[in-house]
């Protein structure tokens, strides 16, 4: 019982770290097409 | 590109702990945009913590600025990765993002875990599935995306030569045809890394670790 407590305790400290995924943030510009290269 | 380089070598802009791509779009459709700013983080926590350490922040502010007089805002996604494929490498600088909206995301995992294992031998780029989980509308039609497929590749002629090839695949049409009742794809866009600040976190470690 006390093993399937402890199991249980890792899992979730385990599940919760792997919950965070590498993330992004996309910001869309526009600018004047002449300036797109500079 | 000056202002967000003279950004990043400010006080403000030296504490930033993750990555930065700042884009050329090449090819997007109908959307406006011209260039893009990517943030990679480990988390969303961690995006958001960063955007709220900037307020009122005078480096920032200036690069604000500058931006308000050469630019106009149009869109503005948030996503956490799902799954990458292939080998992840920071020398890949051109990409070919499609945007698509799934009602089985892991019908789509699944078809390009086939697709990669009939094709991945030959495959010389890297794929990133990424959940749009945050402004998820595209604008058009009133449509949203559920997800972004981001495909790296070292240069165009890479690219194309890979397509050129895929075009002519079976795995290719099954991947297409397995996907055709759960996915509506929403175009792909050609965008290459015209700056990339990866020194606090690159992609090889931002998908591997």
């Amino acid at each position: 019982m006390k093993k399937s407590i402890f199991g249980l305790i890792a899992f979730l400290i385990f599940s919760t770290q792997a919950l965070a995924a590498p993330s992004i943030k996309i910001y869309g510009l526009q600018q004047p097409l002449l300036s797109k290269h500079l | 590109m000056t202002a967000i380089d003279k950004f990043m070598k400010s006080p403000k802009g030296k504490s930033y702990q993750g990555g930065l791509h700042v884009n050329t779009i090449l090819a997007n459709g109908v959307s406006p945009a011209t260039i893009s700013f990517v943030l990679l983080m480990p988390s969303l926590a961690a995006i958001a913590e960063w955007e709220k350490s900037l307020v009122g922040d005078p480096d920032i502010a200036a690069f604000w600025q500058t931006l308000e007089e050469n630019a106009t805002p149009t869109t503005e996604f948030m996503g956490s990765l799902v799954k990458s494929w292939g080998d992840a490498s920071n020398s890949d600088r051109i990409w070919m993002v499609t945007n698509l909206r799934t009602t089985d995301p892991m019908a789509v995992v699944t078809a390009q875990d086939k697709l990669m294992a009939a094709t991945g031998d030959k495959f010389p780029g890297q794929i990133g599935l990424h959940g749009l989980q945050i402004g998820t509308r595209t604008g058009a039609n009133n449509d949203y995306s559920t997800h972004m497929m981001a495909v790296g590749y070292e240069s165009v002629a890479e690219m194309e030569d890979w397509m050129t090839y895929m075009n002519t695949q079976p795995a290719w049409a099954e991947f297409l045809g397995s996907l055709r009742g759960s996915v509506v794809w929403q175009g792909t866009s050609l965008v290459e890394n015209t700056l990339v600040y990866d020194a606090a976190l690159d992609l090889e470690t931002f998908l591997n670790d």
